[in-house]
């Protein structure tokens, strides 16, 4: 399925990030339907992780983004929060020293002004996805197992109620069972509204997910297509499926 | 020694303690949220005596132009951000704010003086005029500076430091103050004596321990700043900006130091340059707590003006010596047990 | 004309100008900016008011500001010395200032009349020190005073509470010796910093050990923190405090809480009727007149008092020295020197002045009186 030509949620065009000297994306350009899964898949060190930091703004970057039409070039990322997008970066980043319950209020946190009965019910939607956290909810973050902060940390990203979900490899470091779980909930979101940029080493579990695919490949994208059909192509099955059903 | 001098001994410690904890818990929030170890938050507690006393006094506080000129820089900058990023339309609120506010006070002070001696409303004259420097000079000094190492923070906050002293002298004078007391009352209990003044002090440093105390457990904008504190990252990912965190954290810092100042004032001659010292004794309060922990922090203060009182009892030429030297153990026995300090980094 | 032409013709002209001034040049170097500056300005002010004419010679004053700062205040003396040839410097203000010229005006020959208190500056009389002469009390006469009511009100045993730094020390130090020899035992010594917010552990220390007198080696606004806690805390006792209060903030600060305390004052610093047994009586009305003529009624101060004084010791040498040398020249400064050591018995504003070839801190021992503070004032004690 190709992207349409009406305004997609995002739009990326030409996009280079560089680390001083060093350049680490070379031109990345890519595009978002609203409701949709696209998964970026590629080698480790191919520019996965600097993609996604760029378009939420804690890298400097240049080139065109446009989220919801609008260029994001000067924006904060506080203030890309507050227009719906949301990153779950691979380290997480939860607060270990705060209980679940703070981590999941405060990812509402740019929603401060929303009714508090709507933010409980929020809160009891997130409890509903991941039954897990309403047990845990006076623990600790920094207690919880790493499926466990994975889940957390999905959870405080949907309080925000992002119309763009960036997904830095969810499975990373987890059991085969909780990465399953993972997806599924995943797929689940899809039915919900949400848009979901995922990012993963896992290509078997992302594409089965996903609606659509990039191969990213030393700050380049190198292939692109509907996600069965990516699935399919005897280049994506010799380097990243083959290796991804052992990982996996 | 007997009971009665050990009594009148702890009550002093107690109440100096007091104070310093108040600017220990605030050192450690500023750490926690901007890196920034603010050596200014002895400053704010001289700015406010020395603000109370000159309403006291009938005067126009000189604080007032400080606050004008900050406000008046700090809507520059706003401004012509707010220019850059193509949000002209929000360029006049912005200087409505930062000007007007300033502006605003003043004229309430001109009205309010001749009016009222009450020293209930000086105080909040006080409190209103010197809380928001805190905030204004973290947009003008540190904000900038935000992504710096703790070094150059901490050089920009001896800066600050000087900075004030040096408008303090200017705008107040040489010579030192002692505002009014709040009550001159003196309570017997048993074969003691208790100054009102001094359970003023420790009341109210109590109130505002818990205040903030709550506020961190209960309020939004409380959990926000703990958050930038223990992780940047994940706090601008819910879109917790860490320029508002570090303003918001100016303002509770600013507005600790103000306390303390007027309830300082009545019992000590404050002097411009009087904040260093009263902040440093916070600061080793802070050291205690490793600048991390709110409740070691407030501890060692205590300890701090405890043994501030008791030193100055046994062996008063040691007295600053022995309470600084409270550095080195801590130091010592700190860095024996530290090995995991890299989960912050 | 070239430019070596033009450079002699300068020249001859600088030559001409100081073969043809034979005045008395007199190098003034005062801190009139800096953290000493409320005590330099008054002594600059005095300074403006000395003669213009000494023995039918012109008088010129060249008046420095060292900023409170030791490196100027040297290189102001050396500035005094080679381009001004100076016949005599007056200053500085403080005691590191004036400590640190002391070489250049041993190394130049020229007499040097200081405004600072120590007793290190002129003693003892040494190769250096003989060229250096003061009009400012010392430690010494604080206490000569202090302790003399203390023997007459029969107080023996004594508390002391001063600044933990070289004010409060060089205070005990003199203090000690001079209470064991007339009999007093001191019970405590307490110290406290200028920058302390209070000093009820001190003050409890010295109430435990119930002293007759309680003494205070500290100066200006923080001196009132011990005096008000002691108060506070029930001390009825006499307290004595150092010259350093009198002037400052100690009064204001202190308010009615310092009501009765006993410190050293000076007569040139005084608003009250002298008693005509004053010996300096007639010098110090003359000063007064003259300064609150000047600089308005109620200025008089004793930092102008000294520096008056050493244009008038100046004025007493110089006559005698003109006699001997002309003014500008090696044997002026050294006859200058010579005559200032033998003024004796002179009544100044400060006190009367006893100089002599082992003893040139002169003033006298009675150069300060006893002060008691009475509804905000210090009033002399009869």
């Amino acid at each position: 399925m190709k992207p349409t030509t009406r305004s997609p949620l995002l739009a990326v065009d030409d996009l280079h990030v560089a680390y001083g000297k060093v350049e680490a994306l070379h031109g990345v350009s890519l595009r978002i339907d609203a409701g949709r899964i696209v998964s970026v898949i590629g080698p480790n060190g191919a520019g996965k992780t600097t993609l996604l930091s760029a378009l939420m703004g804690l890298l400097p970057a240049r080139g065109e983004v446009h989220f919801r039409g609008e260029a994001q070039a000067r924006i904060a990322v506080e203030q890309r929060v507050g227009q719906g997008l949301c990153l779950v970066p691979e380290s997480r980043e939860l607060w270990s020293e705060m209980s679940v319950e703070d981590n999941l209020r405060l990812g509402a946190f740019h929603r401060s002004r929303a009714r508090a009965a709507e933010l409980r019910a929020d809160l009891d939607e997130v409890y509903a996805l991941f039954p897990r956290l309403r047990e845990r909810l006076r623990q600790a973050a920094g207690t919880l197992s790493g499926g466990e902060r994975q889940m957390l940390a999905l959870g405080r990203a949907l309080m925000g109620r992002p119309q763009l979900l960036m997904l830095d490899e969810p499975s990373l470091g987890l059991a085969p069972k909780i990465v399953r779980e993972i997806f599924h909930i995943i797929a689940t979101l899809r039915s919900r509204g949400v848009s979901i940029l995922l990012v993963e080493q896992n290509a078997r579990a992302a594409l089965q997910v996903s609606d659509y695919g990039y191969v990213l490949e030393t700050g380049r994208v190198v292939l692109e297509g509907d996600s069965r059909v990516l699935a399919n192509d005897p280049r994506i099955v010799e380097s990243y499926l083959g290796l991804a059903k052992k990982a996996a | 020694m007997t009971f009665d001098i050990a009594i009148l001994l702890t009550q002093d410690g107690l109440t100096n303690g007091a104070l310093y904890a108040l600017l220990a818990l605030a050192l450690v929030l500023v750490f926690a949220v901007t890196r920034v170890i603010f050596i200014p938050q002895g400053d704010f507690v001289v700015l406010g005596a020395l603000t109370l006393a000159s309403l006291q006094a009938g005067h126009l506080p000189p604080t007032l132009y400080l606050l004008l000129a900050l406000g008046g820089a700090v809507g520059l900058i706003d401004a012509v951000a707010c220019l850059r990023s193509g949000r002209a339309h929000a360029v006049g609120r912005v200087l409505l704010i930062e000007l007007g506010y300033p502006l605003a006070l003043w004229a309430l002070c001109h009205w309010l003086l001749p009016l009222s001696q009450s020293l209930w409303l000086h105080a909040l004259l006080t409190l209103a005029i010197v809380v928001p420097l805190g905030p204004s000079l973290y947009r003008l000094v540190f904000q900038p500076l935000a992504q710096s190492s703790v070094l150059v923070l901490l050089i920009a906050a001896i800066a600050v430091h000087f900075a004030l002293v040096g408008l303090n002298l200017l705008g107040f004078g040489p010579e030192g103050v002692r505002t009014a007391a709040f009550s001159d009352a003196v309570f017997e209990i048993g074969s003691m004596f208790i100054a009102s003044q001094n359970l003023w002090i420790v009341l109210v440093s109590a109130v505002l321990i818990v205040a903030l105390y709550l506020f961190f457990e209960r309020a939004l904008y409380g959990k926000a700043l703990l958050a930038t504190a223990f992780n940047r990252t994940g706090a601008r990912l819910v879109g917790i900006s860490p320029d508002l965190a570090g303003r918001l954290s100016f303002a509770v810092a600013a507005l600790v130091g103000t306390v303390a100042g007027i309830l300082m004032g009545p019992i000590t001659t404050l002097y411009y340059d009087s904040g260093f010292l009263i902040g440093l004794k916070g600061f080793v309060g802070a050291i205690v707590g490793g600048l991390a922990s709110y409740p070691l922090a407030a501890g060692g203060a205590l300890l701090v003006g405890l043994l501030e009182s008791g030193s100055a009892f046994y062996a008063s030429a040691f007295k600053e010596v022995i309470v600084f030297t409270l550095i080195i153990p801590v130091l010592l026995w700190r860095s024996l047990k530290s090995h995991d300090r890299g989960s912050e980094e | 004309m070239t430019t070596s032409l033009r450079l002699s013709a300068a020249l001859a002209l600088a030559l001409a100008a100081t073969a043809a001034r034979a005045d008395i040049t007199v190098g003034v170097v005062v801190s009139a900016t800096g953290p000493a500056a409320s005590i330099g300005i008054p002594e600059k002010n005095a300074i403006a008011l000395g003669p213009s004419e000494i023995a039918g010679e012109k008088v010129r004053y060249i008046v420095l500001d060292d900023g409170s700062d030791t490196t100027t205040a040297v290189r102001n003396a050396r500035k005094l010395s080679s381009e001004h040839q100076a016949d005599i410097v007056l200053g500085s203000t403080t005691v590191p200032t004036s400590m640190a010229m002391i070489d250049v005006m041993a190394e130049t020959g020229t007499p040097m009349v200081t405004f600072a208190p120590a007793l290190a500056l002129t003693s003892p009389v040494d190769d250096k020190r003989r060229w250096v002469f003061k009009t400012m009390t010392g430690d010494d006469h604080e206490l000569i005073p202090l302790l003399a009511h203390m023997k007459a009100t029969g107080k023996q045993r004594v508390a002391y509470i001063g600044f933990a730094d070289s004010f409060g020390e060089g205070w005990l130090k003199t203090a000690e010796p001079m209470l064991a020899e007339q009999g007093f035992t001191l019970l405590a010594r307490e110290r406290y910093a200028r920058t302390d917010t209070s000093v009820i552990g001190q003050v409890m220390k010295i109430i435990a050990t119930r002293p007759d007198a309680v003494m205070i080696g500290a100066s200006s606004g923080p001196a009132a923190l011990p005096v008000m806690e002691l108060r506070n805390r029930g001390y009825r006792g006499d307290i004595y405090l150092a010259l350093g209060a009198t002037f400052g903030d100690f009064v204001r600060i202190a308010g009615s809480k310092a009501e009765g305390v006993y410190a050293p004052i000076s007569p040139a610093a005084v608003q009250a009727d002298f008693p005509p047994t004053l010996a300096n009586r007639d010098a110090v009305l003359a000063f007064v007149e003259a300064y609150e003529k000047a600089y308005g009624a109620g200025s008089r101060n004793m930092f102008a008092g000294s520096a008056w004084d050493a244009v008038q010791l100046l004025q007493q040498a110089a006559p005698k020295a003109l006699q001997q040398a002309k003014p500008g020249s090696a044997e002026f400064r050294a006859a200058l020197r010579a005559q200032i050591e033998t003024i004796s018995g002179f009544a100044g504003a400060r006190g009367v002045y006893h100089f002599s070839p082992s003893d040139h801190a002169g003033l006298d021992r009675s150069a300060l009186m006893l002060g008691r503070l009475e509804g905000g004032q210090w009033r002399p004690v009869q």
